[in-house]
């Protein structure tokens, strides 16, 4: 049984509690983010613009009337938790967390401890039958109503070989019109020299997840089945701004993680 | 510094109170300084309306007697809370608040204002540090709390997972097996069992070196040896196996370790695949000519069958890629160098490609011509296909000097001597897109073999099978273009441009038209997208640059005629003087002609910019088109000679405040700099109605009029005289 809480192997999502000013991370953790930075000198600034599209996206379902949220890779609690954001907008918000590295679900379980709207499980993305019939997703979701599907920096760690379209297909047929799907996604469409160093590295540490990368049409093909909210999909500082901590000056960085929201056919419109 | 675009409500709201203002300007230089180094989860105004906050508070410390400093500490403190614990963010806090402090008009009185904000951002430094402190060691308290938790849920998972694993070894159609890691069995499934032809329960008694021919012994000891040593994942081996009956079987063996609560492997998991008919097949076809007698590598039929194995068998794990490799412009070589020169060059090739795949599963072949594949059967430390495919290149572009020695073919003894590097474009297949056999794997390396060796700049392709449908229907299309154009399918139809404010028509674009039969025509931004692959986008830009001047000096419109160009037409280092000729012909004075070049391209600098800044001294109106889709867009507005921006097709939605502010904010700033606001796809009243209240000046769109013949567009313009 591998258990996953080896603190000499580096985890993603301590990695990206780091990059993004948390201390909820281990030597091996900072050491596979200092090296990335050494590839990527803008990794700080990628994570943190992904986190603020995290945030408009949340508010985005807010508005458009989605009450529950299902986050899938939801990482180590740290700033702007999706029920931070989504509960301050509307109090009546619930959000299921799923994560598979058990540290990031024990430190998610004791944040959550009192919040009677919120809860994790750890599972794997890949497994989402046992993701949407677990007690705890029944629990607090309601699979009559539309749910918000967040997959934010998730999908880039499963292979091809996986087949994640089958894998957001079984979520898709489960959700009813009027859901969506938000996703962020690393691409090397743009400076493909630095993310395919920066993937090489991950997979010289002996973290278990790998970056596999795609390109702008791949991304898109997850939304099968959904339609896309303008503007598409787009480099997640470009997707629906709202101030200049969500962009870039750089283009480039705006640019290495594809961000998108799509809506499934259907169902009533709240917000058109 | 590099100002972010203003919030406008801000600006305009600001309140009479000089000390409010200045107040308010800090925080908002503050605020965007600190939105660069920390994610704050909060919108940007709502940063700015607590940091005014803090402005006064500070600023009411320096002010107030008796003078303290220490309350400032709280500030630091709440950075922290914030998560603002970048080291950036306290060296930028007090970067701009030592100046910005120092400059507010309300503390100038104060004699000793220097040493007071030195003390209070001392302070305010101090709270950082200590909060910072108590922060680390909080979040480490609540990390090791998670991992006890974490290690406590596991073992409660323990149980649940031993017996998902039993279920997953009964539906196997794989044998497989734990072994100890002396080789002994603790448990076998019925799949093995059947694979080495053993009835019931004699196979768990066992250990693995009884069913392993004699010979292969040391083959077994050194993968054990490796699992134990900690190695996850040793490669997949081919093997043969005793079975009870006497005969083998040829299986292919993946093996993992199993590491127990201290991390330390015990367990080893063996995945045994009976590969026995594949392994006569191969047999069989290597009886046959397999190989390309030029190269010695392996032909098509030779890779053609290995790929048909792999695809059977491969690792899911790590997934197989499919490389094919066309040499650029390799049939000019052959043309010009001779054949005996190119069958070196080929040789070569294939040395080189085969030194780039040492040390990877991988099977190089040589196609017809100047066609190579190779197929890599990834390990965990195979490199990423994009860097392969660009070591390929680089091992290509080393020279090779292709000396006399065996050149001699008779017709004169230098023919072709010489250094040469070459290059190859590549089309990728990556891991096992769903439901592809070898015959489609191969065609979908073909295809994106085609798309890498279309795409100037990009040497190599990942293939993607929406594209592959896609690229079929552009080469139809494109091909077909010239022939269009020269029957005269390919017209330029008008659209006017309107002011906003009051609906007036005031200038008008010529637009690229395709008139198909039976099909709808196809739209402006389709035919210049298929321009851009023939490389008829030069001539077609001059073609309807002139035709629009001609068009308009027949019809005699008053308005200015505006035309976008593409970022390769904008690069044409003769488009100054094709514009001017167009002009002079045409007896149109520059002042009638508005010429848009992309933002991108020209905040690159180079041949765009360089004809721009020639374009505006002649007197012709330039733009800025796809305006707006970087911030970076808003250094340039100062110098450079624009008339007008035209905004970038996406726009935010009418109902999205947050991005309307940003939008205004935009377009105020463009305002500022005395340059016009241009927008499109205005479909309706609404949309009119709502470009003019955030403050764009002319527009296009349905709305207004659509795409039309000069006769069709013409009443416009009469209307206007």
């Amino acid at each position: 049984m591998p258990l996953g809480i080896d603190p000499n192997v580096p985890s993603i999502a301590r990695t990206y509690d780091y990059l993004l000013g948390g201390a909820h991370n281990f030597a091996v953790d900072r050491q596979l983010a200092d090296n990335v930075e050494k590839i990527m000198p803008r990794s700080r600034e990628i994570a943190r613009l992904n986190r603020a599209f995290l945030r408009r996206a949340v508010l985005f379902l807010i508005e458009s009337g989605i009450r529950q949220f299902l986050d899938i890779g939801s990482g180590v609690p740290t700033v702007g938790n999706v029920h931070e954001i989504a509960q301050l907008a509307a109090p009546d918000a619930r959000v299921v967390y799923v994560d598979k590295d058990p540290v990031a679900v024990a430190h998610s379980e004791l944040l959550l401890q009192d919040n009677k709207g919120a809860s994790i499980i750890q599972a794997d993305l890949r497994e989402p039958e046992r993701i949407l019939n677990h007690p705890e997703t029944v629990r607090l979701l309601d699979f009559e109503q539309p749910i918000g599907l967040l997959m934010v920096m998730m999908l880039h760690f499963v292979p091809d070989s996986d087949n994640p379209m089958q894998i957001i297909a079984t979520y898709r047929d489960a959700l009813v019109p009027g859901s969506y799907l938000a996703l962020s996604h690393v691409t090397a469409d743009q400076r493909a020299d630095q993310i395919s160093e920066a993937a090489q590295e991950i997979s010289r540490s002996r973290s278990s997840d790998q970056l596999s990368y795609r390109s702008h049409a791949e991304v898109s093909r997850f939304f099968d089945g959904f339609e896309l909210v303008e503007p598409g999909v787009v480099g997640c500082g470009l997707w629906r701004p709202d101030g200049p901590g969500g962009i870039s000056n750089d283009p480039d960085s705006n640019a290495h993680v594809y961000a998108g929201i799509g809506r499934k056919p259907g169902g009533p419109v709240t917000n058109e | 510094m590099n100002l972010p675009p203003m919030d406008g409500s801000l600006a305009r709201n600001a309140l009479p109170d000089d000390g409010l203002r200045e107040r308010t300007t800090l925080a908002r230089k503050w605020a965007y300084l600190l939105s660069q180094t920390s994610y704050v989860p909060w919108s940007h105004s709502e940063l700015e309306q607590r940091l005014v906050v803090f402005v006064g508070e500070l600023a009411d410390l320096v002010r107030t007697e008796p003078f303290t400093a220490e309350p400032a500490g709280s500030v630091g403190v709440h950075l922290v809370e914030w998560r603002c614990t970048d080291p950036a963010a306290l060296r930028r806090t007090a970067s701009v608040l030592g100046k910005g402090l120092l400059g507010l008009p309300e503390l100038r009185m104060i004699p000793d204002r220097a040493e007071r904000v030195v003390a209070v951002l001392v302070s305010l430094a101090a709270g950082f540090t200590e909060q910072m402190r108590e922060f680390v060691i909080g979040q480490q308290e609540s990390m090791s709390k998670a991992l006890r938790r974490a290690v406590r849920n596991a073992e409660q998972s323990l149980a649940d997972s031993e017996a998902r694993f039993t279920q997953v070894a009964t539906t196997s159609p794989n044998g497989i097996a734990i072994t100890d890691l002396d080789g002994n069995f603790v448990s076998v499934n019925d799949a093995l069992r059947r694979i080495l032809a053993y009835p019931g329960e004699d196979l768990d008694s066992r250990c693995i070196y009884d069913v392993v021919p004699p010979e292969r012994t040391d083959q077994l000891l050194a993968l054990y040896a490796n699992l134990g040593a900690g190695q996850d994942n040793p490669p997949r081996q081919m093997l043969r196996l005793l079975r009870d009956d006497g005969s083998t079987a040829t299986v292919s063996l993946a093996a993992s370790s199993l590491r127990d609560e201290h991390g330390v492997p015990n367990r080893a998991v063996l995945s045994i695949e009976d590969v026995s008919e594949l392994t006569l097949l191969q047999d069989e076809l290597c009886r046959q000519a397999l190989h390309d007698v030029l190269t010695g590598l392996p032909n098509r039929q030779f890779f053609t069958s290995r790929l048909e194995e792999v695809v059977h068998r491969f690792d899911r794990d790590n997934g197989i890629t499919l490389f094919l490799l066309g040499l650029d412009a390799f049939t000019l070589v052959t043309a010009g160098l001779g054949r005996r020169v190119s069958e070196r060059l080929l040789i070569h090739v294939a040395e080189r490609l085969k030194s780039v795949m040492d040390g990877e599963r991988a099977m190089v072949a040589r196609f017809e011509g100047d066609e190579f594949a190779i197929l890599v059967e990834n390990s965990p430390t195979t490199p990423s296909a994009a860097a392969i495919a660009e070591r390929i290149n680089e091992q290509l572009a080393v020279p090779v000097t292709i000396s006399d020695a065996g050149l001699a073919d008779g017709t004169g003894r230098d023919r072709g001597v010489g250094t040469y590097a070459v290059s190859a474009s590549i089309g990728i297949v990556e891991g096992l897109p769903a439901n592809l056999g070898p015959t489609e794997l191969l065609g979908a390396a073909e295809t994106t073999l085609r798309r890498a060796q279309r795409s100037r700049g990009r040497r190599f392709e990942l293939f993607d099978p929406e594209e592959d449908a896609r690229d079929r229907e552009t080469y139809r299309l494109a091909a077909g273009m010239a022939g269009a154009w020269e029957r005269g399918d390919l017209r330029v139809a008008y659209q006017p441009f309107f002011r906003l404010s009051d609906g007036n028509p005031i200038g008008v674009e010529p637009l690229l038209r395709w008139h198909r039969r039976g099909h709808a025509p196809l739209d402006h931004d389709r035919c210049v997208s298929l321009a851009e692959q023939t490389g008829l986008t030069l001539p077609l830009g001059t073609w309807r640059l002139t035709s629009a001047c001609t068009t308009v000096r027949e019809q005699g419109w008053g308005v200015p005629l505006y035309l976008g160009f593409t970022a390769n037409q904008a690069a044409n280092p003769d488009l100054p003087a094709a514009v001017l000729r167009a002009l002079s012909e045409n007896h149109l004075d520059p002042q009638r002609l508005f010429l848009g070049m992309p933002t991108p391209a020209l905040i690159a600098g180079g041949q765009p910019l360089a004809n721009l800044i020639a374009l505006a001294e002649a007197g012709v109106g330039m733009i800025a088109t796809d305006f707006g889709a970087v911030p970076a867009d808003l250094v340039d507005l100062e110098t450079l000679p624009l008339q007008a921006v035209h905004l970038a097709r996406w726009r935010p939605r009418r109902d999205h405040a947050g991005s309307t502010s940003v939008l205004s904010a935009l377009i105020d700033t463009v305002h500022a700099a005395g340059v016009l606001v241009i927008v499109d796809d205005i479909k309706n009243k609404a949309h009119q109605q709502w470009w003019q209240q955030v403050g764009a000046d002319i527009g296009q769109g349905l709305f207004y009029a659509p795409v039309g013949a000069p006769d069709e567009v013409h009443g416009f313009f009469n209307a206007a005289q």
